[in-house]
């Protein structure tokens, strides 16, 4: 059973430059579905639109990011709630709650001029109430207890902690309420890969003891093998792929999936890697049809003019690529 | 000893520094200048129509170069000063011969001081606090409103809107006295009265300091908090759904108040400078109206005095802010 769905979920950035209007379709008619109590993957290269999704998936659409058209469901206690009807403080009340955010760079995320337990008090007090600080403090401390973490940098400043320690301190924060939804988005990029490992076994365990669902977003391939249980691939603010994790990575279907996977170095093989040709479009000036076509080795004379769409190839596998649309146009 | 050595001596040994070097400007600079004090106050002797005969000339410039501390070479003069100074001789007032400068200082200093701290901590702390609040919600309309009220006071040149308010308020409607800290002959004493006459008194020139600072803080603070609104720590509080009050005052004004502190500590310095231009449009007996009429009279002993305890308190100021400054920014340590 789905927890989140997503409707043709469009969000764009309309910025205004010097009278002229640039319209950047950062997140593009997009589908899925997240289920319960699994560990969702999304992937993409640099700027295909995956930070800008998570944040429609939030609810957070501040300026000059618009939501254009779709819908947004969340599943709490079997009622389905539609995030962009409901009242602000109706929102407020389910983050954290019953969806939580661990956010992409949580160097700056903290803040600077307060202690951590302080931070930790403040998302508590705001959502439980202030039932004392003593009491909240001795919570902050068990749960710091239960992941590891050393309780004694509850007194500490952010700056006095390493990137990695910051890191696994914002994702405790996010978990502190026991959210049924997690959504982590490139929670290992510039952390060394000995750190990054600490910080995905924390996210995993905190998914397992939980028992909720994760969305993981990283461009790091490696990460989702590893992890992720399902994988959606973006391109240029669109799904292109979708499917389980085995089957993308042992038979992509999208061309585009299958250079990511060739990527990926092997154990034993010593032959260079390749990169996908060509630089990704801009999300303002997308080409005509299927926005890979420019990039893509296998193009067809249609996908230039059309744009081909997610089909569902096998069950549970869904493609958005005319070299696997039985029906003609 | 950590602290002491590797973060107070430095600091301590800088003010040191800066003192010195200040005192030394104030007391070199005028003693470049063309004009020459003596020569001139013989001239103003002359042009008043007294005739002075060549002797007691000579005497007149013999008694004002021992008043100046002019006697000797640059060097003598200069160890001389610094040898009066450190007993807390600042000489001679030469206008109102014989009061030492040092007296004359510490009946002007009260006034200012109760005067212009009130109104620099008031306006600092009210400017941040309403700056603060209006900056996360600019879009009500009472921030509207005031916006543009400080739009409107604060390119005012001050002496036009404190006269201003000395027109309408003492003149056009006389709620208040026209000027003064007290009433003509008035003796200071311990009672109540004294006290309402002192608050009624210092009401108009505190109140013209005080709007245009509070106006001042306000777009600053207002300025600062909008600019922390799009900061990651605030939006992620945002978005974790901390409470409205707990982001402003926690989040955005407690971070605002590090750049705005440094800025209280150096008007708190320049308190003993003294508000000139107020005192002098609201005749208030400071350390302004003090500096004025020591300029006015060439009075170089009195000049000499209150530059030299500005200069004392405005290093001394920012010493005492380094020190705190570390209490408020933990990622200042003392080190």
């Amino acid at each position: 059973m789905w927890v989140i769905q997503a409707k043709g979920l469009k969000a764009f950035y309309i910025l205004h430059i010097l009278g002229h209007t640039k319209i950047v379709k950062a997140v593009n008619e997009v589908d899925l579905e997240v289920l319960e109590n699994e560990i969702y993957g999304i992937a993409g290269e640099s700027g295909c639109g995956k930070s800008t999704l998570l944040k429609a998936l939030l609810g957070v659409t501040i300026a000059p990011l618009r939501l254009i058209s779709g819908q947004v469901l969340y599943r709490k206690d079997g009622e389905e709630l539609d995030v962009y009807a409901l009242k602000p403080e109706e929102l407020r009340k389910l983050r954290w709650t019953f969806i939580a955010y661990v956010p992409q760079g949580s160097m700056s995320v903290l803040n600077p001029v307060r202690r951590l337990s302080r931070t930790l008090e403040d998302f508590l007090a705001s959502h439980e109430g202030l039932k004392g600080r003593r009491q909240l403090m001795a919570r902050a401390k068990d749960y710091f207890h239960e992941l590891g973490l050393p309780p004694k940098i509850l007194k500490a400043y952010p700056h006095q902690l390493s990137g990695g320690m910051r890191q696994r301190v914002t994702i405790a924060l996010a978990t502190l309420l026991a959210p049924k939804i997690l959504i982590a988005d490139e929670p290992t990029t510039a952390l060394d890969v000995v750190v990054q490992r600490g910080v995905l076994q924390m996210l995993t365990d905190i998914h397992r003891k939980l028992a909720n669902t994760l969305v993981l977003v990283t461009h790091d391939m490696g990460v989702h093998a590893n992890v992720s249980r399902r994988l959606g691939i973006m391109y240029a603010g669109k799904l292109v792929e979708e499917g389980e994790v085995s089957e993308l990575f042992t038979a992509p279907l999208h061309p585009y999936t299958r250079f990511l996977i060739k990527s990926l170095p092997k154990l034993g093989d010593k032959g260079s890697r390749e990169g996908v040709p060509g630089m990704p479009p801009s999300l303002s000036e997308l080409p005509s049809g299927c926005a890979f076509h420019p990039r893509c080795p296998l193009a067809l004379p249609i996908c230039r003019e059309k744009e081909p769409l997610l089909s569902k190839e096998k069950p549970g596998h869904r493609v958005r690529c005319w070299l696997y649309l039985r029906e003609g146009p | 000893m950590r602290f002491f050595k590797e973060y107070l001596l430095p600091r301590f040994l800088q003010f040191l520094l800066v003192t010195f070097l200040g005192i030394n400007a104030a007391f070199f600079i005028p003693r470049f200048f063309s004009s020459d004090p003596i020569l001139e106050t013989i001239s103003t002797i002359r042009s008043h129509g007294t005739y002075l005969d060549p002797g007691s000339v000579e005497k007149i410039i013999s008694d004002l170069k021992q008043l100046y501390g002019l006697e000797g070479t640059l060097g003598q003069q200069y160890l001389a000063f610094w040898r009066r100074l450190f007993r807390g001789d600042l000489g001679l007032s030469f206008f109102q011969f014989p009061e030492p400068v040092v007296r004359l200082i510490g009946r002007a200093l009260p006034w200012t001081l109760g005067l212009l701290l009130p109104s620099t901590l008031l306006s600092w702390a009210l400017g941040l606090l309403i700056g603060g609040v209006g900056g996360c919600y600019p879009e009500r309309r009472w921030v509207k409103v005031l916006d543009v009220i400080s739009m409107l006071v604060r390119p005012l040149p001050y002496y036009i809107f404190a006269f201003a308010l000395l027109i309408v308020f003492a003149y056009v409607i006389p709620w208040f006295p026209l000027g003064g800290g007290l009433s003509i002959g008035r003796q200071p004493e311990f009672s109540l009265q004294f006290i309402r006459e002192v608050l009624h008194y210092a009401f108009l020139p505190f109140a013209s300091l005080t709007i245009l600072g509070t106006a001042v803080m306000y777009q600053m603070s207002k300025l600062i908090v909008q600019s922390l609104r799009t900061e990651d720590f605030v939006q992620y509080a945002q978005l974790g759904g901390v409470k409205g009050r707990i982001i402003v005052f926690k989040y955005l004004v407690r971070n605002a108040m590090l750049p705005l502190f440094t800025n209280l500590v150096l008007s708190l310095g320049q308190v003993f400078g003294g508000a000139m231009i107020t005192e002098i449009v609201f005749s208030y007996p400071g350390l302004g109206m003090l500096l004025y009429n020591a300029v006015v009279q060439a009075d170089y002993n009195l000049i000499l005095g209150i530059t030299t305890i500005s200069i004392v308190a405005v290093t001394t100021g920012i010493f005492l802010a380094d020190l705190v400054y570390p209490l408020l920014d933990p990622r200042v340590r003392y080190q």
